[in-house]
Parts: structure tokens; sequence; C-alpha cells
């Protein structure tokens, strides 16, 4: 060091950069390795990716001697590390700077999808920037289409002369905001297209609920979220109408329900983006409808205790950023019920839905005297049982087009049996 | 561990270096390093380190043997049982698999090929050690006494598992003493900084373009421009990746007294093949030069002998690159353009003035489609994305999705194809002429590499899958 510093050295203004330099960067890289030192402030969660964290490996021989084990420290340290949440929003910042785009559909790559969960077929979502809109697409897949028909069919099958089975596919956003020119482009399926296939082969047992003509004569409205892969409740509405009329009752018009909104939600496709910034300048907000009946709803968990929560949660506000979609029905659940108490006509429905049935549930309550509602990704039990046991009236499969096409369909015909 | 990951930055190089400053002697500094470069190797697998130690162990023995013949006939008879052996190493990790599954093909046998994982850095370190043995062979350099100390050579972190190939000569007086002055180690973390930056900003921006663009799933339907885009962009990924690479181990080896040759020195200004080839991958074309095209006989042979070295120089360069035929065919395709410009263009030295445009942008197209062998290592998708280029899939010239690329990455574009461009030392020196400008150049000199640094691992955190494309090798 004393080379370094020492007098013999130090000539001028050149020898005070170098100084200045060395001593900067030794400085940066202290104080971000300090910071990565500071294991307390590690967290094990992401609330904008809604992801655990990579937890530190166990140290196994095996591991050890393949490597794995020091690959996965390294994961671990980047994935926990303190500042990571505010880096990313950086980082995001700094790319909207690498050139400019109008109005022009921006992709994110399949890389940024890999904690996705819920959307499995995912396959790289695109950001309009004019609307600040992040899309997700589908690819029409006959063969894997033909698994999801079958288990509907199936359904239908089993059921006969126990309950109406009725099928809604939902399309996907873009549907009702790019033209025919721009899905083309960004490779996607047209989704009405692929619902009327389904449609088309399901068999006389199931009744087809033609939501998306709803939802079209609706499209200039807020009916699905920009930042979110969930639509809104104003879109489940429109779809709620098209079960009415499929079903021959008569919707609740929507200006009869109280309204709520809450303001600042920015969902998945915020966090799959790396935190996008137009996103993030343009949050959407969630509106709600309250059930008139009640709202209460009965809740089985994972681990098969109940607990009790609102059907609309109208302290949403308190949730984070990220999560005001668990506002409906306490999010995902393997089995939801909920009693109206202003009906006592036995009528029940059990909608078999992923979380796009969240919106849509809190409009069933005042049709019927129960609802009940099977997450098929989390209930274990069969529904032909399920429906013999509580003696419903009608069974809804509620399902995006993404779902017809991923291997969840698998899992709805595990649960139809 | 990667020079690209937040790991190896904030805990890896800020302890080893930090522990390095307490080492009182050369050789305390030694250990110090030795300890830390093996951590470092070991880290992609314990096991794989034993592999480079005996490596190591046999070239170390080897060299010991040689120096002590005096008879040619002996000495040349070690020198090749050792080249062998380390050779043998080398197919065997690298290329077991790749000949295994040619040959069930050839004979449509029932059977699969075996899986072997490839030792990180194999095709570096081995190249190193063999340049050692023959270097020692040759009577260039004196043998090492101390086992540890070649084994320092060979590990060392800064250049084991991504070049630069450094030739042992290049270091041996370094590795017994080294200083560090107040220049080199500024000038070491200028290169690091520049090197940081270059790969997690610039090299990883244009792999997500080229990424998205040449996805092979989606090349079938990609326009002309995406295509063309795609392989662009790729092409400032490879040099900028493999460019920053060598900066950090040049930096990192600065700021403890290493003084490695440079790697790379422009290679997308050159006004020819050969040109292109005298500054890209530096150290390997000149192991190559020095230890198979000469002792070949080289240029002073006749003409198809000559053509015939060249061939051979050129196979061994591709096949080097991967265990992949279209690396074989990318080696060939530039033996094709070198011996063009040898025994047909015979091109000049240095172009003329009215010549350099024209040879230079000759040599871009070159370069473009030799990129694009390269980074198909399916020929199906390269048949694709030539057919797709060119129109023959009739997918329309321009796109939506190549025009958002475009636009959304204009910038980053625009700021990688100057760093491809000699311009920073140009202005540099230009700079340097007048006494004020040099004091603002020194001070911007002074207060970039931090903020390189802090940028540099923003990205790293924002993108959280960066390896370096010439891990593969």
């Amino acid at each position: 060091m004393k080379k370094i510093f020492g007098k013999e050295n130090r000539r001028g203004f050149e020898n005070k950069t170098h100084i200045v330099k060395i001593v900067s960067c030794v400085c940066v890289l202290l104080i971000f390795s300090v910071v990565g030192m500071c294991f307390f402030f590690r967290p094990d969660y992401s609330e904008t990716e809604k992801r655990n964290l990579t937890e530190y490996p166990s140290l196994t021989f095996e591991d050890f001697w393949s490597g794995k084990y020091f690959s996965d420290v390294s994961l671990w340290y980047s994935d926990t590390y303190p500042l990571r949440e505010s880096m990313i929003s950086a980082n995001s910042w700094i790319k909207s700077l690498y050139g400019k785009s109008d109005d022009e559909l921006i992709v994110f790559g399949n890389d940024s999808v890999q904690n996705a969960g819920d959307v499995s077929s995912f396959e790289g979502i695109w950001i309009q920037k004019n609307t600040a809109t992040a899309f997700e697409t589908y690819t029409f897949d006959q063969g894997r289409t033909d698994r999801y028909i079958e288990a509907i069919n199936r359904a239908g099958k089993n059921l006969a002369g126990k309950a109406n089975v009725y099928d809604m596919v939902i399309p996907l956003h873009y549907t009702y905001k790019l033209t025919d020119d721009q899905i083309n482009e960004i490779g996607a399926s047209d989704c009405k297209e692929s619902i009327n296939y389904i449609y088309s082969h399901l068999s006389g047992n199931v009744k087809a609920v033609d939501a998306h003509s709803q939802l079209w004569a609706h499209k200039n409205e807020y009916l699905y979220f920009r930042t979110d892969h969930h639509w809104t409740a104003r879109g489940a509405y429109y779809a709620y109408v098209a079960f009415c009329n499929a079903k021959g009752i008569t919707p609740t018009p929507l200006s009869q329900y109280e309204r709520l909104t809450f303001d600042g939600f920015l969902g998945t496709f915020y966090s799959w983006s790396g935190q996008n910034n137009v996103l993030r300048d343009n949050p959407d907000f969630v509106e709600a409808f309250l059930p008139k009946g009640s709202n209460l709803a009965t809740v089985t968990k994972e681990d098969g205790t109940k607990t009790e929560y609102a059907v609309v949660y109208k302290g949403a506000d308190k949730y984070s950023a990220a999560n005001k979609y668990l506002c409906f029905i306490g999010g995902d659940n393997p089995l939801t019920e909920i009693h109206n108490p202003n009906k006592n006509d036995g009528s029940s429905i059990v909608v078999i839905k992923e979380s796009y049935g969240n919106a849509f549930v809190p409009f069933l309550v005042d049709s019927y005297e129960y609802v009940y509602v099977i997450d098929y990704r989390y209930y274990d039990g069969n529904l032909t049982d399920f429906v013999v046991e509580n003696d419903v009236d009608d069974v809804l499969f509620l399902n995006t087009v993404v779902t017809t096409v991923s291997d969840r369909a698998l899992t709805i015909g595990d649960l139809v049996g | 561990m990667v020079f690209s990951s937040m790991f190896f930055i904030l805990v890896f190089l800020v302890l080893c270096y930090g522990v390095y400053l307490f080492g009182k002697t050369m050789k305390q500094k030694n250990i110090i390093l030795l300890i830390s470069s093996l951590i470092f190797y070991a880290w992609g697998g314990p096991a794989l380190c034993l592999l480079l130690c005996l490596e190591t162990f046999i070239c170390f023995g080897g060299a010991l043997i040689i120096e002590k013949y005096k008879s040619k006939r002996l000495r040349l008879g070690h020198t090749w049982i050792t080249v062998c052996a380390c050779l043998a190493l080398l197919v065997f990790f690298k290329y077991t698999g790749f000949f295994a599954s040619n040959f069930i093909n050839l004979f449509g046998l029932d059977a699969t090929a075996p899986s072997i994982v490839l030792p990180i850095g194999i095709s570096f370190y081995t190249f190193q050690l063999i340049s050692y043995v023959i270097d020692v062979y040759r009577g260039e350099i004196k043998a090492q006494k101390a086992y540890w100390k070649l084994l320092l050579y060979a590990s060392l972190f800064h250049q084991c598992i991504a070049g630069p190939i450094v030739r042992y000569a290049d270091i041996e007086r370094e590795i017994e003493n080294r200083d560090v002055s107040l220049e080199t180690l500024s000038r070491g973390f200028s290169r690091f900084a520049v090197g940081l930056a270059k790969k997690a900003i610039l090299a990883n921006g244009c792999a997500a373009i080229a990424d998205a663009l040449l996805a092979s799933d989606r090349l079938q339907d990609q326009s002309s421009l995406g295509i063309i885009l795609g392989v662009f962009a790729y092409a400032l990924q490879l040099y900028l990746d493999f460019s920053a690479y060598s900066d950090m181990a040049i930096g990192m080896g600065l700021m403890v007294g290493f003084h490695y040759k440079e790697n790379f020195n422009y290679p997308y200004v050159s006004h020819s093949v050969t040109d292109f080839w005298r500054r890209w991958h530096i150290s390997l074309s000149s192991f190559f030069r020095d230890y198979v095209y000469i002792p070949l006989g080289g240029n002073r042979v006749s003409l198809p002998r000559h053509v015939f070295n060249l061939f051979v120089v050129w196979a061994l360069t591709g096949f080097w690159h991967g265990a992949s035929w279209n690396f074989v065919l990318w080696g060939i395709f530039y033996f094709v353009f070198l011996a063009l410009e040898k025994f047909v263009f015979k091109f000049k030295a240095v172009p003329t003035a009215l010549t350099r445009i024209p040879r230079t942008l000759y040599t871009l197209v070159v370069v473009f489609l030799g990129t694009m062998l390269f980074k198909f290592t399916s020929l199906k998708d390269f048949g694709i994305a030539l057919g797709s280029m060119f129109g023959a899939n009739s997918n329309g010239f321009s796109g939506m999705q190549v025009q958002s690329q475009f636009s959304a990455n204009i910038f980053l574009l625009i700021v990688s194809v100057l760093a491809c461009t000699p311009i920073v030392p140009f202005v540099t020196r230009l700079m340097q002429k007048n006494k004020y400008t040099q004091r603002v150049s020194l001070c911007i000199g002074a207060v970039v590499p931090a903020m390189l640094i802090i940028l540099s691992l923003i990205a790293l955190a924002g993108d959280s899958y960066n390896p370096f494309i010439y891990f593969q090798f």
C-alpha cells in the first residue's frame, strides 16, 4: 500500500484522478457487499412477484459434490439480496431508456415468466405502451383442447339427470383491445374461434354459455385489468348476464349493487414484466359490487380448516398494491360456500373455477340459496359425489381459454372422475 | 461462478482481494490467489477441480522430464506423450458424446450416446497447459519447479474458465514477483468496470433482442428484417459478451499486478477476414498459429500444403468452439474466405483509402453469415433462418415484432455498436492534445467506472438470467 499512496508516486493531477477512481470503485463495491451481508434484511417473500424467494440450500454431500449446492447459494444470494426489489424497479426504468416506443407493442420474453404459477401455458406478455396495457397470449392446440372438451363432456354424462351442466370459456383481454392484424402479429389465436370449436363439440348434456357476445357488446368498458391477468368484476358481470340468459333467469341490473373501488392495483403483469414503469405509472383500480343477499363465505382451506371470509372484502384498500384482486371470496381456496338467507327454495350451484371465477361468484349469490365454489386446482374430492351429497342443481365450469390448452384440463378431468 | 453474478462481485471478489491485501510476501499473496482460485473453480463442482489438478500435474511432471533430457528425440517423445494425455482428457470430456451420437446415427445403432458433464473451462486451461509444455520443449521457458505455482497459472480465476488463453511465458516473471502501481490499479478498475458494464448492460440487452427475434419455434414465421436484426443483435452480443469477459479478466489481473495480453482489438472494424481473425479472440488464433499452423510448415511450403495447413487450423478452430457440426462448418466457412483472400483476391495487407470501405463492408457481410452459422447449433434452424431472411417462407419483409424491438432498443443498439468501434480511445486521444480537455477526460475517467459498476449491479439484479456465452466451450 505504501507504494501506491507513497510520496514518490504522487504526481499531481493525474494521480489524484486515479485515487478518486479507485476509492469510488472500492466504496461502491464495499457498500453493496456490506448490504449483501445484512442477513437479517434478506426478504423471504416477494410481494410484487407473489412468490417465496429462494431458500438457503441445505447441504447434502451429493449437491456439494456436483456443485449444485454452490449454484444454489449464488442464486439464493441474488434472489434475496436486500435491495433487490428497488434494483429491479430501477432497472426497469433504465430499460425504458433503451429506446422509444409510441404505440407499439413490446414483448417481454419467456424468461421473466418462470414464477407465473397460476397461468402455466403463458407464452410471454406484450405491453401496449400508449394504453399502458399488458396482454398475455393464448395459442390454440387441438389435441390439448380436446382433452378439455372430453373432461367437460364426461361431467355432462356423469351428472346427467342429477344436475344441469354449464360450460363457460372466457376469452383473453386482447380479443377486445387489439385488431386482428395485431393479434396475428403477436402470434396469438382467435379466442372466439377456439371457443366456437369447444362449444360445437360439447355433448347435449352440457349447455354452452356465450360470454364472448356479452363482453364484445361492452368491449369499450373496463372489462380486464391492464396490469394483471384477470378480468374485472365488470367483465365478470357481463359473463354473469350471459349465464342468466343461458339459464333463463333475469340478471340483477348492475346499478342495483353497491359499488366499491380500490385504487392502486399493480397485478401479475407488472411483476412479470420486471416492474415495467409504464404499468407502474398507470395502475389499475379494482371495482367490486356487493352482493345483496349475504356477504359471508365459509372457506375450507387446503389444510381442511374452515374460516369465514367476506364475499367482497370492503377493506381491500389495505391490501398491498399487488394483492387487491384477493378482495373477491378470499382468493383461491379448495371449497367456498355461500348461503343466501333471502332465498329458501333450496336452489344451488357449484362453480368449478380458477381465479377468474373469484370476481364472478359474488353475482351468483342473489340468484341461489346456496353457492358452492370449487377451485379444481386445490380440491381433492370427486365432483359427482359433491353434487349428490349437497343436492346441487347447477354445475358451472368457468375457465379461460388458457386453461383449455393447459395441463390444468387434466386436473379438471380428475375432479370429474 | 460467473463474473457477471452478484455473488462473484460482491462476495468472492471483495473477500478475495480484501484478504489479498493482508498478504505480506509474494508467497503469501500467491497462496491466497491459489486458494481463492481453487474455491472459484470448485464452485462449479468440486469433482471437476480434481481434473484440473490432475491435468496440471501431468503437465508439471511432463515438463520436468522434458527439461531433464538432452536428446532431442526423447524430449520430443515426452512432449508428445504429455500433450496427447492433455488432449485425450479434453477429447474425452468434450467430444465423447458427439462422436458417440454420430457413430450411432451413422450405423443406425439402437443405443444412446453417453452424456458427460463438460468440466468448466477445460478448453481454455488445457490449451494453456499445452502451450506451457511445448514452450518448455522449445526451450523458451524453464519448467516450473513448484507444482503449486503451475497450478496457480492454470487455475487463476481471472482466465481459467473463459480465457484469454494466457501463455506461461507472459506471466512467468509476474508469478514470482509483481508490482502494483497506482496507475495499474486504476487501469485495472477501469477495465473491470467497462467489462462488467459491457456484459451486464449491453450484451445482456442485445441478448434479449436476439432471443426474442430468433426463438427457434418462431423462426419459420419471422420476417426478413426480423432475422437480420436478430442476427445483428446476436453478433453484437457475441463480441460484447466475450470481450467483456476478457476485459474483466485483464482488469482483475492488473489489480494484483498481472499483465495479460489483449484478446480483442475491435474486430468489427476489420478490413478483411484475415484482419478480423487477427483482432478476434487473439489468444486462441495465436495459439493455433504457434502450435499448429507454423509446426505444420505454415506458408513456407507448397501451395497445396499451405491450403491444407490453413484447412486444418480452421477446422480445429471451429471444432474447439463446440462439439457440434455447425461449429466445424463455421470454421471451414472462415477457411474458405481466408483462402480466397490469400490466393484469389490477393488483398494488400493495408487497404488504400479507396478500398477500405468496400473491404470493411465485405468483411461485415462475411462475419454476419459466420455469426448465423455460429448461432444456430441445429443446421435445420440455420436453414429455416436463411429461408426466412430471403423471404422463402413468405413472411414478408418486415413485421410488428421487429419494428417494436428496434424502436424499443434503438439507443441500446447505438451504444452497443459504438462499443464495438474504437471511438472511446479515439476521442480520448483527441482530448489529450489540449491541456484543458486532457484534464476533463481524466475527470470523466475517474468517476465513470464507479457509476458503471452501480448500473451493472442494478442490471444484474434486474435480469435473473445471464450466463456468459463462452462458457459452453
